[in-house]
């Protein structure tokens, strides 16, 4: 079985390694071809198992398995056999009868909690390590299944069980033990005893082993575990994950089960995850620890009935060797060598396929497990694994392939989201109050520079003569507009101006401040109106502080550039026609009273404006405010009521404020990253009276694509899609071949 | 009583399973609920009725294949009985359906699921008071419906022995059931304990690593449940390797006996309260885990409307008192009240120019002009005087009304947005789409304890006023000052006025001819200007007196304690629980109570939330 051409083929394609079939294209001034395996990065796809590993990405999965897959084509056949099994069923004791008795030394066994297998241990026969190429083969699979290198089992019998127990004794730096589980470290170890086997043994850890109350602080309390039991249980679903990772590996799987839990769920699982995940792989079941009052063949049937819908491969039992009663029931191991010493371990026969022997009766030397090897053809074993390794893989790259056409919907509809949270959250603040009966809501005016200017120098050019003195202010906001600090500077000191008028202006930008008059949005704000809308955090995880760091930064952007880049004004003859009215509409006493204070009045907000940002730390802020907030805000406060607003001449502010809007939105388009929507896409802001469209806006577009916010939409290459599929169908093929 | 105890549990488990019909309809997750909520019930239903019998019942529980019918046998002395209760590694040997064992038949028993095997008091172990038995299948046994058994049947008895292997003593599954049964007296049994770590006859471990595999394992099933009665463990040997079941079955029995003849039946009776609060707890555990889980979006708005209304207040009275103009007009206008108030009558017309300086503040000038019989000033003073009574009562409404109205309002404006956000949450839940979020029903969401919060505050505002009230001695004594001032200033006038009035009388009276023209006669222009010239030094002094009362720094750190006394009380108002959030709205307020549900739980067993 040739996979390699048409997968390779596959894989370039996907890689777009030639440059000339992207997947698609990014939605971007320059159309920027992509290719799918750029998409797949950072793409997490939902596991069997998901509450382990969710952190492994669809390339890192896909990367482990085609490594396998091209370890296993390109060296010797040199398989590895699992022994898995239930806690304490005996896995390390059925290790323990294949190796030769220094070996059998270094495994850890019993029933106590300090002589659990907490690693995974690997036993290769002693000429794969003279075998560079087999020893090679091995060690990148493990590798790749396990993300790190083996550590070596010691020869030193007590460091080894300790290994074996969970303890790693690679040097600190090298494991990282603050960031690493030692017991994800696999351990590898040879015996010369294998040899006669020729295959590999993984002895596994089991997968029930739950949480010692010593180890409660070093688990993280999540959502889903929280009470003991619940972090318990997930400690042991850990376990069976890191299991049915580590199943890869394999060639053939050796499930031991205890007599006494045959009919238990737990096994039931596994050997089905085993099928799943390894589908073709052989399953041997053995059974261990059978009561001597049991017949051979009661035990076969027992295994025959109970796990047939799940099919393995063949099956071996062992009697319980303690005991004084029905001990000739317990037959003599085909013992060649002669040395080992038998009387501590289990001797495991055959029961499945028949015939089923009964000692005394002799059996057969090939029916013993030990001899497991004359029953196992190296080239199929591998040659199964090969296969079961490429279903995954295959199953994997549709899984992969889901997504991303997937990918390509969601991110149109997350787009759409966004814009339309954009829309919401600015048309949110710039709400202004309602209006009483008629319940409409009227926007509230940008203040920005450029309207604050526009009006002081209205004011300065409807002045009457008795103004004079006092339009010196106005030429002071002038001045403020290149520099804010000079502005700040010289607004501060303004003692010409007399206590009282500086308290007026302060009054005004502590109301400002409360928001009891208009509205002031910083950075934190605008964020936070943002996040409000973000049901469903397409815009950022706000959870996470970083990324709502990065969109507070990104907020600062924003205010900033609509404070120097909006040129929406208002109407000027009609601005002028309104703060004539305002000068108009001074009675005599309130012009001669004080000479330069009812100016002031006149003024203060708009400087309250200006000085705002101060308040703020520096950073500029947008500051909300109708014409009359901002122009007769601070009078009530007081206590001198110039006029009422009520007979102003018509302003259409709201109309420059929808303008201001819409520049808002498409700046905030541009700092998030993402192009601007075209005709059709603008989002609709919904009142209750009306709708309206955010339209486009009057400045320029300064976008940088990369540091976009959230994946671009990307436009199909319909090629690739057809390519694609001849070459999956090409690959698919050769599979099943 | 015990129909009343199980209304009350029916009524949590039904309130919990409407709240999941209502928010989530046909969804998967609130079929997930009502089924928690129904084993609820029938396993609340069983612990308080404990099937009609009235005796003690001793449940034998565990995973699957670790040895739990053998130790049913070893209660039993009728062989009969024991040949029914098989054990074995076979599935026909396998206990599947739940045995009931002793002199009395449990009420409403399932045939399909249960068997009732008679067995006469003498014929059972003697625990010193007669007890049923109950041997259940493995919980983790593969037959999925011996499983469902097991595990339905776990709530049945107070005392429970939860058996495992020794070899299976870290198992997770031993957690696990040990969190189920909480609440029970838990007797551990360890079958199989290999002979080399165990002396069956002198009942003695004889390992170390078997010895601290045990406190292990004791300290994680009492973290596991620790509402649970956990009694010293019992070990059986490996009878298989010592070949003699028997012995280890008799020296079992009698390990057993000795353990559980401490526990008197008052005690066991009252594992009854502790079973059922560890069930209603693992519910509310369960569910507002699962809802917060699968909801994180519903969470995420709820909890966000906690956080907004828990900010509210303070940032209303904030926005309310901290407009300092506001709250140091009141605390002005209160204090010249109070000073004028506690000026007595006696010091006239000191306290009348008082009065009229406090209602003419910042319109003195005309004040003085006004009594130089300048008419503008007049008016213009009048002017003030109307107005400053107008600002008075505005104030002295903001102060009264101002929190209740401006939290009214906030609470609309800034709810309103996660209201929103919640309603497109449900939505997506119920429908899985997002909801039109322009037609979310407005929030209906009350603050309670508003009005107290008003009330309150005006107390704290009255006390600080009453507290920081100018000295009445002080005030009499100026009072008495300046009316000494004024008439001392008049007397010269007034006594040379009655001098000549009284010496025209007495010559109108002692000499034959009167003339009228003896009689004093003062033109107006002189009595207003003695008046005026008495009146000014007293004015003078009683602007500089008020000024001087009512000076700047006093009143701002009035209004600083004001401030500080009302984030107190906000502070203590939300702690006690009156200032709380009222959700009258149906929808949200079921979210809210399925979300606490954990909370509650937590709360309830002092752990941290």
């Amino acid at each position: 079985m040739d996979t390699s051409d048409p997968l390779e083929q596959l894989i370039r394609l996907l890689k777009n390694a030639d440059g000339t079939l992207p997947f698609g294209w990014k939605q971007s001034p320059q159309r920027e071809p992509v290719s799918g395996w750029q998409l797949l990065e950072g793409v997490r796809v939902a596991r069997e198992n998901s509450n382990v590993d969710a952190n492994k990405t669809w390339r890192s999965e896909f990367e482990n398995l085609h490594q396998q897959l091209r370890t296993l084509d390109t060296t010797a056949q040199s398989p590895i056999v699992a022994i898995t099994g239930l806690l304490n069923a005996g896995k390390s004791s059925l290790l323990a009868g294949f190796l030769s008795d220094a070996g059998r030394q270094r495994v850890l066994i019993g029933s106590a909690n300090d002589q659990g297998t907490h690693r995974f241990v690997l036993w290769l026969p002693a000429s794969w390590r003279k075998s560079s190429e087999a020893w090679n083969a091995a060690m990148q699979q493990l590798v790749a299944v396990f993300g790190c290198e083996p550590e070596s089992l010691s020869d030193d019998i007590t460091i080894a069980r300790e290994q074996y127990n969970g303890r790693s004794f690679l040097p600190k730096s090298t494991t990282d033990s603050s960031t690493i589980d030692p017991r994800s470290i696999p351990l590898i170890a040879t015996d010369e005893k294998l040899d006669r086997l020729g295959i590999g043994l993984l002895d596994c850890p089991d997968i029930q082993t739950g949480m010692f109350p010593s180890d409660l602080q070093d688990q993280p309390r999540s959502a889903t575990t929280d009470t003991f039991a619940e972090r318990s249980m997930h400690v042991a679903q850990q376990r069976a994950a890191m299991l049915i990772k580590a199943s890869h590996l394999c060639s053939a799987f050796l499930a031991v089960v205890a007599s006494n839990s045959l009919h238990e769920e737990k096994f039931n699982e596994l050997l089905e995850s085993l099928r799943t995940n390894m589908p073709g792989v052989r399953r041997i079941v053995i059974v261990n620890r059978v009561p001597r009052r049991y017949t051979s063949t009661e035990i076969a049937d027992e295994v025959q009935s109970t796990y047939q819908s799940i099919g393995f491969d063949r099956s071996y039992m062992a009697y319980n060797f303690q005991g004084p009663l029905d001990r000739e029931k317990i037959p003599l191991p085909p013992d060649a060598d002669g040395q080992a010493d038998w009387s501590n371990l289990p001797v495991f026969f055959q029961i499945a396929p028949p015939p089923v022997p009964q000692p005394p009766a002799p059996i057969e030397p090939d029916h013993y497990l030990l001899n497991l090897g004359k029953h196992l053809d190296r080239g199929r074993l591998v040659a199964e694994c090969r296969s079961a390794l490429a279903q995954r893989l295959a199953s994997q790259l549709q899984k992969g392939m889901e997504q991303l056409y997937a990918e390509l919907q969601n991110r149109k509809d997350r787009l759409k989201r966004v814009f339309q949270l954009m829309a919401d959250a600015s048309f949110e603040f710039s709400r202004g109050p309602k209006s009483g009966e008629s319940n409409e809501t009227s926007l509230r005016l940008h203040a920005s520079r450029e309207i604050v200017q526009q009006i002081s120098k209205s004011l300065e050019k409807t002045a009457p003569w008795w103004a004079r003195p006092s339009r010196f202010i106005v030429r002071l906001i002038h001045d403020s507009k290149d520099a804010m600090v000079n502005a700040a500077a010289k607004i501060t000191p303004l003692h010409w101006l007399g206590q009282k008028s500086a308290a007026v202006v302060d009054a005004i930008q502590g109301q400002f401040r409360r928001g009891e008059v208009g509205r002031v949005v910083n950075n934190l704000a605008l964020a936070d109106f943002l996040k409000q809308f973000d049901y469903e955090n397409d815009l950022a995880d706000w959870s996470q502080s970083d990324s709502t760091k990065d969109v507070e930064r990104r907020c600062q952007r924003i205010i900033d550039r609509f404070q120097s880049e909006s040129r929406t004004r208002l109407n000027d003859a009609e601005l002028d026609g309104y703060t004539a009215k305002i000068w108009a509409g001074m009675t005599w006493q309130q012009r001669l009273w004080t000479g330069v204070v009812p100016a002031t009045l006149v003024f203060a907000p708009l400087l309250a404006v200006l000085a705002l940002p101060f308040d703020f730390g520096g950073s500029s802020v947008l500051v909300l405010a109708s014409m009359k907030e901002l122009l007769f805000a601070g009078l009530a406060g007081v206590g001198a009521a110039l006029l009422g607003g009520d007979n102003m001449p018509k302003l259409a502010e709201d109309e420059a404020a929808w303008q201001q809007l819409n520049d808002l939105f498409a700046i905030t388009c541009d700092e998030f990253g993402i192009p601007r929507p075209s005709e059709n896409e603008f989002p609709t802001i919904s009142t209750l009276n009306h709708r309206r469209a955010i339209r486009s806006a009057h400045v320029a577009e300064a976008r940088q694509p990369e540091n976009a916010m959230l994946p671009l939409p990307i436009e199909l290459n319909a090629d690739f899609k057809r390519r694609f599929a001849q070459a999956h169908k090409l690959w698919m093929e050769s599979i099943k071949s | 009583m015990n129909g009343h105890e199980i209304a009350h549990y029916d009524a949590l488990a039904q309130r919990i399973s409407q709240a999941a019909t209502f928010l989530f309809g046909d969804r998967a997750m609130a079929h997930a609920i009502r089924e928690k909520c129904r084993d609820y019930q029938r396993q609340c239903n069983d612990i308080v009725s404990s099937r009609g019998i009235a005796w003690l019942t001793v449940a034998i529980v565990g995973a699957k294949g670790q040895g739990k019918s053998w130790i049913a046998r070893q209660f039993v002395i009728d062989p009969a009985v024991r040949g029914r209760l098989s054990s074995g590694v076979l599935s026909r040997e396998a206990t599947t359906k739940l045995h009931w064992i002793g002199p009395n038949r449990p009420e409403s028993l399932d045939d399909q699921r249960e068997v009732f095997h008679y067995c006469d008091r003498g014929q059972l172990l003697d625990l010193g008071q007669p007890y049923l038995l109950i041997d259940t299948p493995g919980i983790t046994d593969a037959d999925q419906r011996a499983a469902q058994v097991a595990k339905e049947t776990l709530s049945l008895a107070p005392v429970k022995l939860l058996v495992m292997r020794r070899d299976q003593m870290r198992s997770a599954i031993n957690s696990q059931i040990s969190a189920w049964i909480e609440g029970s007296v838990c007797v551990p049994v360890l079958s199989c304990v290999p002979i080399q770590e165990f002396n069956a006859q002198s009942n003695a471990v004889s390992s170390e690593s078997l010895r601290s595999d045990i406190t292990q394992l004791l300290d994680s099933l009492r973290a596991s449940a620790p509402q649970s009665k956990l009694l010293e463990p019992v070990l059986i040997p490996d009878f298989e390797a010592t070949g003699d079941e028997v012995r280890a079955g008799a020296d079992f029995t009698a390990t057993l006996k000795s353990r559980l003849q401490n526990e008197s039946l008052e005690e066991l009776a009252m594992t009854r309260a502790n079973r059922l609060s560890a069930l209603t707890h693992r519910l509310q555990h369960e569910v507002g885990r699962l809802v917060e889980s699968e909801t994180p979006q519903l969470a995420e708005a709820v909890r966000r409307m906690h956080e907004e209304t828990d900010r509210l207040p303070g940032q209303v009275v904030e926005s309310l008192l901290g407009a300092t103009v506001v709250l140091e007009t009141a605390v002005r206008g209160r204090l010249r009240a109070q000073m004028i108030s506690d000026t007595s009558p006696l010091w006239f017309p000191y306290r009348t120019v008082i009065s009229v300086l406090g209602f003419t503040q910042g319109a003195w000038d005309r004040v003085v002009l006004a009594l130089s019989g300048s008419v503008p000033s007049l008016f213009g003073a009048l002017a003030t005087w109307a107005r400053n009574v107008q600002k008075s009562r505005e104030i002295s409404t903001e102060m009264q009304t101002g929190i209740r109205d401006r939290l009214k309002s906030r609470i609309e404006d800034r709810l309103t947005p996660i209201n929103r956000q919640f309603y497109v949450a449900l939505s997506r839940l119920q429908t899985g789409d997002a909801a039109d979020p322009t037609k979310t029903p407005t929030p209906n969401v009350r603050l309670g304890g508003i009005e107290e919060l008003q009330g309150q505050s005006v107390n704290l505002f009255e006390s600080a006023i009453a507290a920081s009230a100018t000295n009445r001695i002080g005030l009499q004594c100026a009072g008495m000052l300046a009316t000494a001032m004024f008439w001392g200033m008049l007397s010269g006038p007034i006594v040379s006025v009655y001098r000549q009035y009284f010496e025209a009388s007495r010559s109108a009276l002692t000499a034959a001819q009167a003339h009228f023209d003896e009689f004093p006669h003062p033109s107006g222009s002189l009595l207003a200007t003695s008046i005026f010239l008495s009146l000014l030094p007293m004015l003078i002094f009683a602007m500089i007196f008020m000024t001087w009362t009512l000076r700047r720094s006093r009143i701002q750190r009035i209004s600083r304690r004001i401030l500080a006394e009302h984030h107190t009380l906000i502070g203590k108002l939300k702690s006690e629980g009156v200032l709380k959030l009222y959700f009258e709205d149906p929808k949200l307020e079921q979210a809210e109570f399925l979300l606490r549900l954990d909370r509650m739980s937590r709360v309830d067993r002092g752990q941290p939330s």
